[in-house]
């Protein structure tokens, strides 16, 4: 029997990130806007401490 | 610089390059040469998506922009978040669907040709001049201050990146960026390192942070709702995702760095690293300006960063005027520095009313400072009106050759050199794949065969590369370095992002509407640019809002859109 090579067969999975997490897009998406937010609280409140 | 720098740059510099060349000696067929080798990892994708964004301009240019303004610069990249993710979501599925070289390809089908070789034009035409300025900026900065000769620095750098990029094609990009972005991160970490290390003694970091934001230099996100100023956090959020939408998402030099993965996930994480790196990595280099400007509190700055006026200066030393401006400049430093030195030992000493004191004398003085710069610079101007103080793109480089020693002094150009090389090697790949396949194969052979294109495309990235050495060789800015760019930008990506926006939502308008409406409303964008005064993080908002408003009202003149579309919408 002749062996097919893995990427032939392979059909990348893009349903999910392959992260150990976050595991799902909307997951990673939803880390990706709260780190953003975190970065704003974390400026506004370097600005107010550092007056 | 000594031998011991010249040996790092050059042996950084080149040996990235031949490697580059070498790793990519094989790749002979057109869909290696324009999407890579097709394993990129989603990390290598992201640093070459990060690369490509951050040329020698952002590494040079943005410290000095913290020194003199502050943190307010960040909110230029508030939109890169949000961009992201709404590329990931809508863009990426379809390129990929189409398995597209160019993102202007997906113009042709959802719409048509004409709609397609206009997108395409819009960006050869921005990227072109773009190219010509990212190769421009640090020959510049860097030819001044070493007193190289400039023709020879933009020609040799150009040269330089011209040779690997037409030889290995995109992989040879993706492959050198990887390393090139390590140089920069290590030249900028050693960097920020030595800085810390030599503010005074008995100065914490946590001291050095509160004299910043008492100056009003932490200033990262002001909530004000005028439009002319030009960093706000609501210019920022609508104007900036406008802008890094229209970048990341249309702009081929980036489109042609994250399509290189081999599946939708690689693609997806390596723009989502960007997500999430672009903001805190912005915040260092800005942070970096910011602690030398805490360090030049307490050592003698010169009057002018900017060396070609600080030569001119040194020619004037008959004028009463400009010798008293530069006295009074160094005694407000002086007074400055001994009120801050009250103010540290005050604040250890646990005296909060001296202290309180103390700082508000020093910031005064560092105001007077800040005045008398600028009427020296004033002064300048008058007398020679070719002399334009440009501080901020002199501040860092001044910093490097006053206080690092050598052998870093090496790196840190190595690594300016490497960020242009980076960014203008992703630029000319681009412009190479974008004239091949988007007007050579289209327009003017479309029987053109693999090899044909690829031979093309090869002289197509010679060329683009001759074109930009020859645009650095004329080019005069009146901006900052990193401001000019963003500009450029600004001027021309709001129409191109309204033309993939009405493709992927609005399914009425068609191929004719939209290019009508794309070329009144850039028009539009041309005429407004020169008659306001608004930040210019609203006109990729105002050209892609008013192109789309205008499609709609062609479209309903014209008629519905009859070409079967569901394939190539969201």
């Amino acid at each position: 029997m002749k062996d097919i090579p893995v990427s032939e067969t392979a059909v990348p999975d893009d349903r999910l990130t392959g992260l150990p997490w976050p595991k799902t897009w909307n997951g990673a998406y939803i880390f990706v806007v709260c780190h953003f937010v975190f970065w704003i609280v974390l400026l506004v409140c370097l600005r107010e401490y550092c007056q | 610089m000594n031998e011991l720098d010249i040996a790092v740059l050059i042996g950084s510099i080149f040996s990235i390059a031949l490697y580059g060349m070498w790793h990519t000696r094989n790749r002979k067929d057109l869909d290696s040469y324009m999407r890579g080798s097709d394993h990129s990892p989603w990390w290598v994708i992201g640093l070459s998506v990060m690369a490509t964004q951050a040329s020698a301009i952002t590494f040079l240019s943005t410290p000095g922009q913290g020194y003199l303004s502050g943190m307010s610069f960040l909110q230029v990249y508030f939109g890169v978040p949000i961009a992201l993710i709404l590329i990931s979501v809508f863009f990426l599925p379809i390129f990929h669907k189409l398995n597209v070289y160019t993102a202007y390809e997906f113009l042709e089908n959802r719409f048509d040709t004409k709609t397609r070789l206009l997108g395409a034009a819009l960006f050869l035409l921005q990227r072109g001049i773009g190219a010509g300025l990212t190769i421009y900026a640090p020959a510049i900065v860097l030819s001044t201050v070493f007193g190289w000769s400039l023709q020879w620095t933009i020609v040799s750098s150009g040269l330089l990146v011209i040779v690997y990029t037409v030889v290995g094609g995109t992989d040879a990009v993706t492959v050198t960026q990887k390393y090139q972005i390590g140089i920069i991160f290590l030249g900028m970490i050693t960097a920020f390192c030595m800085l810390i290390g030599k503010l005074p003694p008995g100065l914490s970091f946590g001291d050095a942070m509160h004299i910043a934001g008492g100056f009003q230099k932490l200033n990262a996100v002001n909530f004000s709702t005028s439009l002319n100023e030009r960093y706000t956090f609501f210019s920022g959020i609508l104007g900036g995702t406008f802008l890094m939408l229209s970048y990341f998402g249309t702009d081929q030099s980036q489109v042609q760095r994250y399509i290189a993965g081999h599946s939708l996930r690689e693609s997806r994480l390596g723009l989502l690293f960007n997500a999430v790196c672009k903001i805190p990595m912005q915040f260092c280099i800005l942070l970096l300006g910011v602690m030398m400007f805490v360090f030049y509190q307490f050592e003698q700055p010169p009057l002018f960063f900017d060396s070609v006026s600080n030569k001119y200066m040194n020619t004037q030393r008959s004028d009463q005027k400009l010798v008293a401006l530069e006295s009074g400049f160094k005694s407000a430093h002086e007074r400055g520095k001994h009120n801050l030195e009250t103010w540290m030992h005050a604040k250890h000493d646990g005296n909060q009313a001296q202290a309180a004191s103390a700082f508000i004398a020093a910031a005064a003085a560092q105001q007077e400072a800040e005045e008398i710069r600028l009427e020296a610079a004033k002064e300048l101007s008058a007398k020679n009106t070719d002399i334009k103080a440009n501080n901020a793109d002199y501040v860092f480089i001044t910093f490097i050759l006053r206080e690092l020693p050598h052998g870093v002094i090496g790196l840190l150009i190595a690594a300016f050199f490497a960020a242009a090389l980076s960014s203008k090697a992703a630029e000319l790949n681009a412009l190479g794949t974008s004239s091949t396949m988007d007007f050579y194969k289209r327009v003017v052979n479309r029987e053109a065969t693999d090899g044909e294109c690829l031979i093309a495309t090869k002289a197509f990235t010679g060329i683009w590369g001759i074109v930009a050495i020859i645009i650095a060789l004329f080019a005069q800015l009146s901006e900052n370095l990193i401001q000019a760019v963003n500009i450029l930008g600004s001027i021309f990506y709001g129409v191109m992002l309204a033309l993939f926006l009405v493709a992927f939502f609005i399914r009425r308008v068609g191929g004719t509407a939209i290019f009508w409406s794309a070329l009144v409303a850039q028009t539009l964008v041309f005429i407004l640019y020169n008659s306001l005064t608004i930040s210019y993080l609203w006109y990729p908002l105002i050209g892609c809002v008013s192109c789309i408003i205008l499609s709609l009202i062609l479209q309903a003149i014209l008629g519905s859109n009859q070409k079967p579309i569901e394939e190539y919408t969201a």
